[in-house]
C-alpha cells in the first residue's frame, strides 16, 4: 500500500511551469531583530547525547554563526541518571554517561543567561528495512524526465500502536534536504510490514542511494511535519509561514530528538528496477 | 452592540408606522420592459413620467409596477443602449401594458458602461453597489481575451484581485470567502476554473449582473462583505441565433430561440471547452498522459404560462479536470433553479425558487486512493414585491436552504479500517425572513430600511467536540439524525438614505450587519479546489460584519460623467484564522486549530465615470486598510489581512474609432499584499531555516499593469456578423511577483536569497467571434 497525499499547491506550480512563468534572485530589504537562542540536540542508541546551542542572526548575514558557550546543559532518563553536557567549542555540548537506548524518555534541561529550557523525547526500536527497488518515475509525465525512478521500500511495523517514521536519502553522498519525508503509520494499512513510495524524490540510473529509516515519536513527526510547511511555503500559493513547536517551548527554534534508525545503501540498476 | 441594534430596529419600526398622505383615486399600471428584438426582460429598465420625477425601474425579471393619479400621462421608457419609448398612457383603471425596446441603430448606437438610468447614480437609494450590463465588458482586455465577469468587477473600487490573473476577488477588505455569489439565484461556491485562471462565468450565458459592497438589501444574505447576484440569459423567444467565439485557450458555442410559434417559451444553451492541453501537448512541454482542461455549460428554459405567471428551469454545470497517468484530480460546479414568476395582482409580484448547488472536488491515486470534498445545497427562497406607489416599496419574503458538508474523505481500496480518515459530514438548515420598505420622504429625502432575521442549525447525525487546552479533546456528544446540535440566529437590520442636495448631488448613508454561518478552510489567498467548506459550530462561531458607508455622488454635463466619494467602516466579529502549523486537508480536529477574534476594515473609495461618447471608461482608486486581532496572532496585536491593499487604482478607457473599430485600455495599480518573511535565519540540521517574528509584517512589490485591447466589427452581413478581438495583456511586459520565496542559494553556497516568481509576462491573445 502507498498513498501520499501532495500539497494543493503542486497544481498551481505546475500551471505555472506549464504557463508564462519566470523566476529571478531579487532584493529584500528584511528588519534585523534581537538573536533567539537556537537548540539542536539527538541522542541515538548506543551513543551519548550532543547538543548544539546557537543564535539567529539576520536572514541575508552570510555564515557568522553566534554559539552559546556559556550554558549549563544536563540530560537525565526518568531512571535517576543524570549527565552534565560538556563543552567542546562552536556551541557544541556533549554528554558522556549516558548512553542511548530504547524504549527509554530522555529530557534535557539548558540553563542560559537566567533562562531555561526542558525539552523530552522518547528513543522507540528501530523498524528493519525489508525491501528497497525503484520504478518509473509517475511524474514523468509533467514533461519531466521519463528516466528518473522513483523509490519503494518495505519496512517492518510495529501494529500494537501508531508508528512514525523519518526517512532521509543520500544520493551520491548528498543528503537530499528539499523536504523531510515522514510516515504516520495509522494513514497505512495496519500490517507488520509498511510500504512506502516517496513520489517527490527521484533518483537517476546508476545513482548511489542511502535510505535512513529513523523511528521517531509523535512530537518529532510533528515538529519534521512542520518543518516540511517551512520548507515549502511559498509555493504557488500564500499559506502563512511560521516557526515549527520546538519542544524546548516557543522561545527556542529547533528541537531535540531521540531517535534510533536503520539503513541501507543501494544502486539504481536494472536488478532493482521493476517494471 | 445588541442594544444598540435593537435601538434601530425601534425606530425603523417607528418609520414603517408613518402614513403618508396619499393622493386619491390612485390607478396601477403593470407590466414587462421587454428587448423588441429577443424578448429577454430588461433589467433595471426605467420608466417614468414626463417632466416628472415619479417613475420606478424594472426589477430582476423585467417587471414593473407603477401608480398614478387617474387620467392620461406620458410615459417615458428608457435603457441605455436601446431607443426610447414615449406613449401617452391613459389610466381609469388598473392595467397592464408592456413595453418592448429596440436596440439603438449603429449610428445611434454609443459605447456605454452603465445599463441604468442616466442619472440613478444619484437619485437612486443605493450606494456602494455597480450594474453591469454583461456587453460593456466586450470591451474590456483581460488575460487570455477570455470576457471574464470577475476580472471585470476587480477594476471598480473597493473590489481588488486576490492574486494575478486570478477570478477571486476582495470587497473591502473581507477574504474571498466572504462574497456570495449567486447565479440565477444559486450560490456558486467555487468560482473559478484553471485554478483561478478563468472564472466559471460564461459571459455568452449572461444578462446582467449587480455587485454590492455595502448597503446590501435585506433579501441577501449569508455573506459577510458583498453579494454577486448574476443573472443569466432567458433565451431569444422570437428567432433562433447561434453565436460564440474561438480564442487560443478556449472556445464557445451559444444556441437560443423559441420554442413554438407563440413566443411563449425560449431557451439557451452555451458550452465552454478550453483547449490549453492541447496547446501544451502541442509545444512539447506536456505529455500526452497529460491532462489539464475545463469545460462548462449553461442551459435555461423558460415558459411564460399566461399573463402573470412565468416558469424558469436554469442549469449550470462545469469541471475541471487535471492529471497524469497514474492519478488525476476533478473538480466542479452544479447548479440548478426552478423559478416561478406569479404577478398576483398590479402591485404585487411574487417569485419562488427551488434551489440546487452542489460543489465537489476529487483526487485519485492510481485506483489505490480517493479523496473527495465538497457541498450540497437545496434551497426554497420566496419572495414580494408590493408596489404601493413610486413613493413606496415593500419586499418581503424568506429563503431556507439544507447545507450537506463534506470536509473530505480518504478512502483507500485495500484498507479495511480507515475510519480515521473519514471526516464526518456534517448538516445545517439555513434560514432567514426578511422585510424591507424603500420610501420616498419627499423630493429630497429617500430611504430604504429593512431587517433580516437569520438562523442557522446545525444538525446531527455527528459528534460533537468541545476542546481544553492545546487542543486536546474534553468531550464529544454524539446527536442523531435530525437532533439540533447548535444554533444561532442573529438580526441583520439594513438601511440606505439619500438626501439629495439638487438634480446632479446628494448625500448617501447606509448600514448593513451580515452573518456567515459557514467557513472556507483555505490557506490561501485566492482560492484552490481542495478548499472545504465548513459550518459554523459550537467551536466555530459566525462571523458577524457591520458596515456603515458615507458618500457623496454626483453627475455632470447632462449625466455624461458621473462622480462618487464613499468612505466605510466595517467592524468584524469572529474573524478567523489558523493555529501556526494548521494542517487543513483532512484534519479531524481542524476546528480547533481555528482561531478567532476582531477584525476592521476601513477606507475611502473615488470613482469617476464617463458613461456615453465615444470615448468612456473611469478612473477608481481606493484608499484602505484591513486588520485582524486575533488571540494567539502576533501576540494578541492589530495585524493587516492578506487582503490589506494600502492603494488601488484602475484606469479603464474605450475609445471608438469607428462603427467598427473600438480600441480599449486599461491599468491597475495596487499595494503589494501583507505577507510574511522571515526576520532571521538559523541552523538546523545541516541546513539554514528561515526564522519568523511577525505575521504580514510585511508587504509584496505594488503590482502594476497595462492591458489592450483592440476589436474590429466584420461587416453585418444579412444571416450572420462577425468580429475579432486583438488583446494583449500585460503590454509593457512586467513581471509582477505572485510569490517572494527564500531559500538557501544554489548558486552562492552559505548565503540565502530571495526569489520572485512571476506568472505572466507579456500574454497576447486573439478571439475570433460570431453570430448568424
Amino acid at each position: 500500500m502507498k498513498i501520499k497525499i501532495e500539497k494543493q499547491n503542486i497544481l498551481v506550480g505546475i500551471l505555472a511551469l506549464l504557463l508564462f512563468s519566470c523566476e529571478e534572485v531579487i532584493d529584500v530589504e528584511l528588519d534585523s531583530v534581537d538573536p533567539n537562542i537556537v537548540a539542536e540536540g539527538v541522542i541515538e542508541p548506543g551513543k551519548p547525547v550532543w547538543l548544539q546551542l546557537s543564535y539567529t542572526t539576520d536572514y541575508f548575514e552570510k555564515d557568522q554563526k553566534v554559539y552559546e558557550d556559556e550554558a549549563l546543559v544536563y540530560l537525565t532518563d526518568g531512571e535517576g541518571n543524570y549527565d552534565t553536557l560538556s563543552y567542546a567549542g562552536e556551541g557544541m555540548y556533549y554528554g558522556k554517561n549516558i548512553i542511548g537506548k530504547e524504549n527509554t524518555t530522555y529530557t534535557l534541561s539548558v540553563y542560559e543567561h537566567n533562562n531555561g529550557y526542558q525539552a523530552s523525547s522518547t528513543l522507540l526500536p528501530a523498524p528493519d528495512i525489508v525491501q528497497v527497488w525503484f520504478q518509473e518515475s509517475s511524474w514523468g509525465g509533467m514533461g519531466g524526465n521519463s528516466d528518473e525512478y522513483e523509490i519503494n521500500m518495505v519496512i517492518t511495523n510495529d501494529t500494537a500502536q501508531d508508528n512514525f517514521y523519518l526517512f532521509k536519502f543520500y544520493i551520491n553522498d548528498v543528503p537530499e534536504v528539499d523536504r523531510y519525508y515522514v510516515v504516520n503509520s495509522s494513514y497505512y494499512a495496519d500490517e507488520a510490514l509498511l510500504e512506502y513510495n516517496p513520489r517527490r524524490i527521484s533518483f537517476e540510473m546508476d545513482d548511489h542511494v542511502k535510505v535512513v529509516v529513523h523511528r521517531i515519536d509523535e512530537d518529532t513527526y510533528n515538529y519534521y511535519s512542520q518543518l516540511n510547511d517551512l520548507l515549502e511555503s511559498g509555493m504557488g500559493g500564500s499559506s502563512t509561514p511560521y516557526n515549527p513547536q520546538s519542544n524546548f517551548g516557543e522561545d527556542v527554534m529547533g528541537y531535540f530528538s531521540a531517535w534510533s534508525y536503520n539503513s541501507i545503501e543501494i544502486n539504481v540498476d536494472e536488478s532493482v528496477i521493476e517494471n | 452592540m445588541k442594544s444598540k441594534n435593537l435601538r434601530l430596529i425601534v425606530m425603523l419600526v417607528s418609520l414603517w408606522s408613518f402614513k403618508m398622505a396619499e393622493a386619491q383615486q390612485k390607478v396601477t399600471f403593470n407590466g414587462e420592459i421587454t428587448d423588441a428584438e429577443t424578448g429577454e426582460g430588461l433589467i433595471g429598465a426605467s420608466i417614468v413620467v414626463a417632466g416628472t420625477t415619479l417613475g420606478t425601474i424594472t426589477n430582476n425579471y423585467g417587471f414593473y409596477s407603477l401608480t398614478l393619479s387617474e387620467g392620461t400621462h406620458r410615459i417615458v421608457v428608457s435603457y441605455i443602449g436601446y431607443q426610447n419609448v414615449v406613449q401617452d398612457v391613459v389610466l381609469k383603471e388598473n392595467k397592464r401594458v408592456n413595453f418592448r425596446l429596440n436596440p439603438k441603430t449603429k449610428e445611434l448606437a454609443e459605447v456605454v458602461v452603465t445599463s441604468e438610468r442616466s442619472d440613478k447614480n444619484v437619485t437612486s437609494v443605493q450606494m456602494s453597489a455597480e450594474r453591469m450590463n454583461i456587453k460593456q465588458m466586450e470591451s474590456i482586455p483581460v488575460l487570455f481575451g477570455e470576457k471574464d465577469v470577475l476580472k471585470t468587477i476587480q477594476l471598480l473600487p473597493g473590489v481588488s484581485a486576490t492574486a494575478e490573473g486570478s477570478s477571486g476577488f476582495s470587497v473591502r477588505g473581507g477574504s474571498f470567502d466572504q462574497n456570495l455569489i449567486l447565479l440565477d439565484e444559486a450560490p456558486v461556491y467555487s468560482a473559478s476554473h484553471l485554478m483561478g485562471f478563468f472564472s466559471v462565468f460564461n459571459s455568452d450565458a449572461l444578462k446582467d449582473m449587480t455587485i454590492y459592497k455595502g448597503g446590501i438589501p435585506a433579501e441577501y444574505g449569508g455573506r459577510a462583505s458583498s453579494v454577486l447576484d448574476i443573472t443569466m440569459k432567458d433565451g431569444n423567444a422570437k428567432q433562433f441565433s447561434a453565436s460564440g467565439g474561438i480564442g487560443l485557450i478556449s472556445s464557445r458555442l451559444t444556441l437560443e430561440g423559441p420554442i413554438g410559434k407563440d413566443e411563449r417559451t425560449s431557451f439557451i444553451v452555451s458550452g465552454r471547452r478550453s483547449y490549453a492541453d492541447l496547446l501544451a501537448k502541442g509545444l512539447g512541454i506536456m505529455d500526452n498522459d497529460m491532462t489539464l482542461y475545463f469545460y462548462d455549460l449553461n442551459a435555461k428554459i423558460n415558459h411564460k404560462i399566461d399573463e402573470n405567471n412565468r416558469i424558469f428551469l436554469s442549469g449550470y454545470f462545469g469541471k475541471d479536470a487535471f492529471g497524469f497517468e497514474e492519478m488525476g484530480t476533478d473538480w466542479g460546479n452544479s447548479t440548478a433553479t426552478l423559478r416561478w414568476n406569479r404577478v398576483w395582482n398590479s402591485k404585487l409580484f411574487s417569485n419562488t425558487s427551488l434551489i440546487y448547488s452542489n460543489y465537489d472536488y476529487g483526487f485519485n491515486v492510481n485506483d489505490e486512493a480517493a479523496m473527495s470534498s465538497g457541498i450540497v445545497d437545496y434551497g426554497l427562497k420566496q419572495s414580494f414585491s408590493y408596489y404601493k406607489s413610486p413613493e413606496n416599496t415593500m419586499k418581503f419574503g424568506f429563503n431556507t436552504t439544507w447545507h450537506t458538508f463534506n470536509p473530505g474523505e480518504l478512502v483507500l481500496e485495500d484498507v479495511e479500517d480507515n475510519d480515521d480518515l473519514l471526516m464526518e459530514q456534517k448538516q445545517a438548515l439555513e434560514s432567514a425572513i426578511y422585510f424591507s420598505n424603500y420610501r420616498k420622504i419627499s423630493d429630497r429625502l429617500s430611504l430604504d430600511y429593512g431587517l433580516r432575521l437569520s438562523m442557522f442549525n446545525q444538525f446531527g447525525e455527528g459528534w460533537q467536540n468541545t476542546y481544553g487546552i492545546n487542543n486536546s479533546k474534553l468531550d464529544s456528544t454524539w446527536y442523531n439524525s435530525g437532533e439540533v446540535m447548535q444554533t444561532y440566529w442573529e438580526y441583520e437590520p439594513r438601511l440606505a438614505i439619500n438626501y439629495q442636495l439638487n438634480n446632479n448631488n446628494s448625500l448617501k448613508v447606509s448600514y448593513n450587519r451580515m452573518a456567515q454561518y459557514m467557513h472556507l478552510i483555505s490557506n490561501s489567498t485566492s482560492g484552490q479546489p481542495t478548499d472545504t467548506w465548513f459550518p459554523s459550530t459550537n467551536n466555530i462561531e459566525p462571523l458577524i460584519a457591520s458596515q456603515v458607508a458615507l458618500g457623496y455622488f454626483q453627475n455632470f454635463k447632462d449625466n455624461t460623467y458621473e462622480f462618487s466619494v464613499e468612505a466605510y467602516y466595517k467592524d468584524m466579529e469572529n474573524v478567523t484564522d489558523y493555529e501556526d502549523g494548521t494542517d487543513i486537508l483532512l484534519n479531524e480536529d481542524i476546528e480547533a486549530q481555528i482561531v478567532s477574534g476582531d477584525g476592521r476594515s476601513y477606507g475611502l473609495e473615488l470613482y469617476m465615470k464617463k458613461r456615453q461618447g465615444r470615448f468612456t471608461g473611469w478612473i477608481s482608486y481606493t484608499l484602505s486598510r484591513t486588520e485582524n486581532k486575533i488571540d494567539g496572532i502576533n501576540s494578541g496585536e492589530w495585524y493587516s489581512t492578506n487582503y490589506d491593499k494600502t492603494h488601488d487604482i484602475s484606469i479603464v478607457g474605450n475609445y471608438k474609432l469607428s462603427d467598427k473599430v473600438t480600441l480599449s485600455a486599461n491599468w491597475v495599480y495596487y499595494t503589494g499584499n501583507a505577507v510574511t518573511f522571515p526576520n532571521g535565519q538559523y541552523s538546523f540540521d545541516g541546513q539554514s531555516l528561515p526564522y519568523y517574528t511577525e505575521r504580514n509584517g510585511y508587504r509584496m512589490p505594488g503590482y502594476h499593469r497595462l492591458d489592450l485591447n483592440l476589436h474590429l466589427q466584420g461587416k453585418k452581413k444579412k444571416r450572420y456578423e462577425t468580429s475579432w478581438d486583438f488583446s494583449i495583456y500585460n503590454a509593457y511586459n512586467r513581471y509582477n511577483a505572485y510569490t517572494i520565496t527564500f531559500d538557501e542559494s544554489e548558486t552562492v553556497p552559505g548565503t540565502n536569497e530571495a526569489t520572485k516568481l512571476s506568472l505572466f509576462g507579456i500574454v497576447p491573445s486573439v478571439t475570433w467571434n460570431f453570430k448568424f
